[in-house]
């Protein structure tokens, strides 16, 4: 098992930090102290100096732009020099206002946050794999297989992607006519249909709605409730270990459970079944209901480069003698993923969570050229970012784009700070 | 990474060559090759032994490059004392790099005008471009020897140059080379075989061989194509689509809606807008159940019918590539793509045929709405304009001048296969069919008014061409969103009043630099230009009209957002 | 010997002082012309600051100022009244007429446009601006524009239902035009004065001699007639008047064939039973379905 060689080296507790100057005193004499803040000051001059030009180029490539569209969200403006008009928070109160179909984008966004989170795991478990691998030559072999994809650009990948969903040509259908699966969807189809259908589903879908929302949500809410107390107790200081907390944070979990299980039952199949199967052909990018399983199963087997590499450096910090106290221990290799991997790279997964999130809050790229920018048939494929992009490029409001983009960034610091907040990273 | 271990390390370092130097090398050598035709390259260019003319376009379409050299070729044995080249840019990259060329003042003497704003938009061209009015009312000197030379050049082109006029600046801008059309390709082999087995089977009417008169004989076609695919071909399409379907639909609005349109055409100028149509919507003249708008839709979701299911899916690089591959009878997209597919076609061994969308002939569904067939304007596209920032304007005019004469023009187009724009210049046999037919009409009735409006409308429109949903229910949606308060058509009126005001604005400014440049030098302004302009403006009564009008049909104010 | 040298000095330095003196307004004016407003502020302010009020150089870097502070985007309260007073300074200071013509248009302009969201329109202040520059500068062809925006200005205020503000353009214009018949600007005017008796006055039957007028005279913008055309010939059609209905179907066909009417216009006079125009865009018409024919009420 290889030792670390990647991170900051820590000096040992009590001793001087890796920053202490040798030959420096600190205070000791009054020319001592003089002498030591000189070369103080001459270490953190070659050390600011040093990193003065990425930060020049950060200032002035990546956040003075970012000023400008907090500038621009004030004015109307459509994108040429002459047209710019002080509107002042006139274009964000028609954001929170008077566009519905900005905030319903967000559905989508939603949906593929929870998918992604799921989609998160094949790149854990792949880099465990390849951590765990007893030969060293076939782990190199592998990392650069692995990296070898990266030189791919990314519109590339994506259109690639696209013909893969085609009805007729697309190698998704021929894989899934080839291997019978057509037929399986074919049945899913007409058994979900009949589900959504049938008095059980008609009786959750539309008669279990309190104040005109479905009771579901509502099952939802109380057990995102029950498992939050536990956390806010904690936050209060107070005792948690008690069975009755257990209790509380089962039960909530299996209220959600529950609810997400019945609501893919109930409603998330149309009550007439879509018939896309029945000749081999499903349209993936051309049904407005196959869009958002499409564009979920777009990336499979999710297991993305960055991703590996960013949990592989994370998992060669782990050193060996972890390893081997595991298995003096007897822990399992399921355990050991559970008990002291996963736990190790807790930081590099609150990193590719942050990512992922601003990710999927931001990427229009992707469904602008898959589904065009209406979002495609029904406008399913509808998310912020592409919103953001119709309202600059095609109604040439770019003003009212800057500012639903300082929405979304406002909405995606909130988010990166709960994450920050309750995504713990015990050292 | 860890290296394999051996137990002498000097057998090692000689007997392996170390990848990390190869790589080394590698990159070295690439990238000093590559500095060396940059700098060749930088050189050439601003260090030239005569003047060179440089000419910048994103058409990298198949024979436009060798069809501008060949021009372009012909004006240097005219002019040896001159140097031209082409400065052929990917249409993804063009925007921005224009867009940099212009501002920092090094553009290429003639560019051509579109994808940037600083192209498009008003404030840009008037900024860094020559207008053009006062030689084009002069002879082109080129078009010596024919029926043109006594012709002002404005007028030797089908569009009269309409193509490279800005309404905003009352000016010309632009020489336009080509035109540009929609039209149907067919394989002729794979629509020959179909058309016979299916007669065989003993349908009736039969399909007919050959480019269909009527829209029928079309769809009939699309059945033979289909109990072909049944039986012989799976794999077969009867129609794909580069620019999906709207187009078509477009098509057959003029033919059903052209009478309609003129009633509702309130300020009788013979274009119904979309303003017009919201207003006889909402008087309630007209709604989606109106026989001839709905004979649109039922026409046009016969076409969706034809293609792959979800053909919305389907983009036009997979609908080329189906085509060119005898997996479909015909395909919909415009005379810039003739050429490639013509080419590859015949790659594949089969010939291609071209005709226009047909409207239902008599007796056929819907027909008894036919007012009339759809005409067709013609249209300048390609074209070039001069860069203020140019050290050879004058040789840039005469190449302007040049390459529009009735030979160049004709000789260009020819290679290009595009369709020519300079009168009495012959189009090729493969853009014979592109001759846009003006024998028709060509007012058009589009139910849908502003951008919000037609983004969510047309994405539900999709599934209903594509059969996932019924015309009632699309009505619906439509019925939804046109009469959403917050972004329906009431929105979209109170958004066109206040883009009116922004342009007025705009055009304010441009008046006034001329009013001050005529102040600081007298007589050096064209006066008529500035009259045209003040008209134009003086005409859009600051959007005025626009609340009136709202008043006037809806019955309130309008709504200030 | 020191007395010369000192001459010359002087002489070299005025030179090189005029030298900059011109390089800046150069600069301005190549600004303008770019509609680069914000360097034409930079180099105007200076220059009106520097010069004594009243003089030609004042009163053109005073002017040119004013025109790039509101013509400057963003606009904003600020900039619109910064423009008013040099205006106004100009108007009360300068001798030059072209110069106090253009500033009274301008605060006229400022008065009737919306310079920046919440500007208020003012449109009767317009409207006494252009009159004073009709008024006192008649025979100069800013007089003629003066009155022609003075019209669009009553025409503007469309106060419906009995438009007592609105129809006073029109007759405006026709006042002017019957004093000043060969005014540079008559087709305009003319045009306008059928635009407002067109819509909102639904004034048919003016708006066509209107239009008429401004055929005699010659359209402005030729090239792209055929609307207009159209619109003479459907109001002469609604009014009856069938000779002139087809004079304008006519004309399309001959002058305007590719406008999009060109072919609605044959199948029209083909309706009225007037001859069709030999143009060989339209030599073969296609064969129309029995009974149908667009623009047929």
């Amino acid at each position: 098992m290889s030792t670390a060689t990647t991170g900051i080296t820590r000096a040992p507790a009590g001793g001087p930090g890796p920053l202490h100057t040798p030959g420096a005193t600190h205070l000791a004499t009054r020319g001592g102290a003089v002498k030591g803040l000189w070369q103080h000051a001459k270490l953190y001059t070659v050390l600011f100096g040093l990193m003065a030009p990425s930060i020049l180029t950060l200032i002035l490539f990546t956040y003075y732009p970012q000023f400008g569209a907090i500038r621009y969200s004030l004015y109307k403006w459509d994108g040429t020099e002459q047209g710019v008009d002080w509107v002042g928070f006139k274009n964000f109160i028609e954001a929170f206002t008077a566009d519905p179909l900005f905030w319903q984008s967000f559905k989508l966004v939603l949906i593929l946050l929870a998918a992604n989170i799921v989609k998160m795991w094949p790149s854990i478990i792949a880099a465990v794999t390849l951590h765990r691998l007893k030969s060293e030559r076939f782990q190199y072999i592998y990392r650069v297989l692995f990296v070898v994809p990266m030189i791919i650009p990314g519109v590339v990948s994506l259109l690639i992607w696209k013909s893969f969903f085609d009805a007729g040509s697309g190698a998704l259908n021929a894989f899934l006519n080839a291997s019978g699966l057509m037929k399986a969807l074919m049945h899913l189809d007409y058994s979900m249909a009949a589900l959504a259908a049938s008095g059980f589903g008609t009786a959750v879908r539309d008669g279990f709605v309190i104040n005109g929302v479905s009771g579901l949500w509502y099952m939802v809410l109380l057990g995102a409730i029950l498992v939050f107390s536990r956390v806010f107790v904690r936050m209060f200081g107070m005792d948690d270990s008690s069975k009755a907390w257990t209790a509380v944070t089962v039960t909530g979990s299996l209220l959600i459970a529950a609810a997400i299980i019945l609501g893919l039952l109930t409603c998330v199949w149309p009550t007439r079944p879509l018939k896309q199967f029945d000749f081999g052909t499903p349209a993936w990018l051309g049904n407005q209901n196959l869009i958002i399983p499409s564009v979920i199963f777009w990336g499979f087997p999710w297991v993305g480069t960055v991703g590996v590499l960013i949990y592989l450096a994370g998992l060669q910090n782990i050193t060996a003698d972890v390893y081997e106290a595991a298995e003096l221990d007897g822990v399992g290799s399921i355990r050991r993923l559970f008990a002291i991997e996963l736990p190790l790279i807790l930081t590099q997964v609150r990193i590719n969570l942050i990512f992922l999130t601003i990710g999927t809050i931001t990427d229009y790229g992707f469904f602008l050229l898959l589904l065009g920018p209406n979002g495609g048939p029904g406008g399913k494929g509808m998310v912020p970012g592409l919103y953001m992009y119709e309202s600059a490029f095609i109604e040439s409001r770019f003003g009212y784009a800057c500012a639903l983009g300082m929405i979304l960034f406002v909405i995606l610091l909130s988010i990166t700070v709960l994450y920050q907040k309750f995504v713990r990273v015990d050292k | 990474m860890s290296e394999p271990t051996s137990s002498d390390p000097r057998d090692e370092s000689s007997s392996r060559i170390n990848g990390n130097v190869v790589g080394i090398i590698f990159l070295i050598v690439a990238f000093s090759v590559s500095l060396v035709i940059s700098v060749k390259n930088t050189l050439s260019v601003e260090r030239p032994t005569k003047p060179v003319l440089r000419i910048a376009h994103w058409q990298l379409e198949a024979g436009y490059r060798d069809a501008l050299q060949a021009v372009i070729d012909d004006y240097k044995k005219l002019h040896p004392e001159l140097d031209v080249v082409q400065m052929p840019v990917t249409e993804a990259l063009y925007k921005q790099w224009i867009n940099t060329q212009l501002i920092s003042g090094t553009a290429p003497d003639i560019c051509e005008m579109g994808q940037s704003e600083l192209l498009s938009k008003d404030e840009g061209t008037v900024r860094y471009f020559m207008p053009l009015s006062g030689e084009i009312s002069k002879i082109n000197p080129y078009n010596k020897g024919t029926d043109l030379e006594k012709t002002p050049w404005k007028e030797t082109l089908l569009d009269g140059m309409r193509g490279g006029f800005r309404d905003g600046l009352q000016d010309y801008y632009g020489i336009s080379t080509t035109y540009t059309s929609m039209r149907l390709f067919y394989n002729k082999e794979l629509l020959k075989n179909a058309v016979e087995f299916y007669n065989s089977t003993g349908p009736s009417p039969k399909a007919i061989d050959g480019p269909p008169h009527t829209f029928g004989q079309w769809m009939t076609q699309c059945q033979a194509l289909k109990a072909y695919a049944a039986a012989k071909d799976p794999a077969v399409l009867p129609v794909v689509s580069c620019y999906g379907v709207f187009g078509i639909q477009a098509k057959f609005e003029p033919a059903f809606t052209a009478a309609l349109a003129n009633d509702c055409d309130l300020d009788l100028d013979g274009i119904t807008t979309d303003l017009e149509g919201y207003i006889a919507y909402k008087r309630g003249w007209i709604d989606l159940q109106t026989p001839q708008i709905k004979a649109v839709y039922e026409t046009t979701r016969q076409v969706g019918d034809q293609m792959q299911q979800g053909f919305s899916g389907m983009d036009r690089q997979t609908a080329q590539f189906r085509f060119v591959n005898g997996q479909a009878g015909f395909l919909w997209t415009g005379s810039w793509d003739a050429k490639g597919t013509d080419v590859q076609a015949k790659s594949k061994g089969f010939e291609i045929g071209i005709f226009p969308v047909p409207d239902p002939g008599s007796g056929e569904p819907n027909s008894q709405y036919i007012v009339g067939n759809a005409g067709e304007t013609i249209a300048g596209a390609g074209s070039y304009g001069i860069a203020k920032s140019s050290k050879h304007i004058d040789q840039a005019l005469d190449f302007l001048r040049f390459i529009s004469s009735r030979a160049e023009n004709e000789k260009f187009n020819a290679i290009a296969e595009w369709p020519p724009l300079t009168i009495g210049a012959k189009p090729s046999e493969l853009m014979k069919p592109f001759t846009p037919d003006l024998r028709g009409l060509n007012s058009r009735l589009s139910l849908s008014f502003g951008t919000r409006v037609t983004q969510t409308a047309n994405a539900q429109l999709l599934n209903y061409y594509q059969g996932d949903d019924t015309f009632e229910s699309f009505a619906k949606s439509f019925r939804d969103v046109i009469n959403d308060p917050d972004r329906g058509g009431d929105w979209a009126w109170w958004f066109l009043f206040d883009q009116r005001q922004s342009d007025e604005r705009n055009a304010e400014r441009i008046l006034a630099q001329a009013q001050t440049l005529e102040l600081l030098d007298p007589g050096s302004g064209d006066q008529a230009r500035y009259r045209r302009a003040l008209l134009q403006e003086v005409s859009k009564n600051n959007g005025q009209d626009y609340l009136y009008q709202f008043k006037n049909y809806r019955g309130f104010n309008m709504p200030m957002h | 010997m020191a007395k010369r040298a000192g001459w010359l000095l002087i002489l070299l330095c005025s030179t090189a002082g005029l030298a900059r003196a011109e390089a800046p307004a150069d600069e301005g004016r190549a600004a303008i012309a770019n509609l680069d407003w914000k360097t034409a502020i930079r180099y105007y302010e200076p220059l009106a600051a520097n010069a004594r009020p009243g003089t030609p150089e004042w009163t053109q870097a005073s002017f040119c100022l004013a025109v790039a502070e509101q013509q400057f985007q963003p606009a904003s309260a600020s900039t619109i009244g910064t423009a008013e007073q040099l205006y106004r300074a100009i108007i009360d200071q300068s001798g030059d007429k072209r110069y106090v013509a253009r500033s009274l248009m301008n605060l006229g302009r400022i008065a009737e446009l919306r310079d920046y969201t919440g500007d208020k329109i003012d449109l009767a202040t317009a409207r006494k601006f252009y009159a004073q520059v009709a008024e006192k500068y008649d025979g100069d062809p800013v007089a003629s524009e003066a009155t022609l925006r003075e019209a669009a200005a009553f025409v503007m205020e469309y106060d419906a239902p009995d438009f007592v503000l609105a129809r006073q353009g029109p007759p405006l214009l026709e006042k002017w035009l019957a004093a000043h018949p060969n005014d540079t600007f008559a087709a305009p005017m003319w045009q306008t004065a059928g635009d407002a008796y067109f819509m909102p006055l639904e004034d048919w039957k003016n708006a066509l001699r209107c239009y008429e007028q401004v055929d005699r005279i010659g359209w402005i913008d030729p090239a792209n007639s055929g609307p207009w055309f159209w619109r003479c010939a459907r109001i002469a059609e609604k009014l009856g008047e069938t000779k002139t209905a087809i004079k304008y179907y006519t004309k399309i066909i001959n002058e305007a064939p590719n406008s999009g009417k060109g072919y609605a216009s044959v199948l029209a006079l083909k309706r009225l039973g007037a001859p069709v125009p030999n143009n060989p865009l339209f030599a073969d018409p296609a064969t129309q379905p029995a009974g149908k024919e667009a623009g047929h009420e």
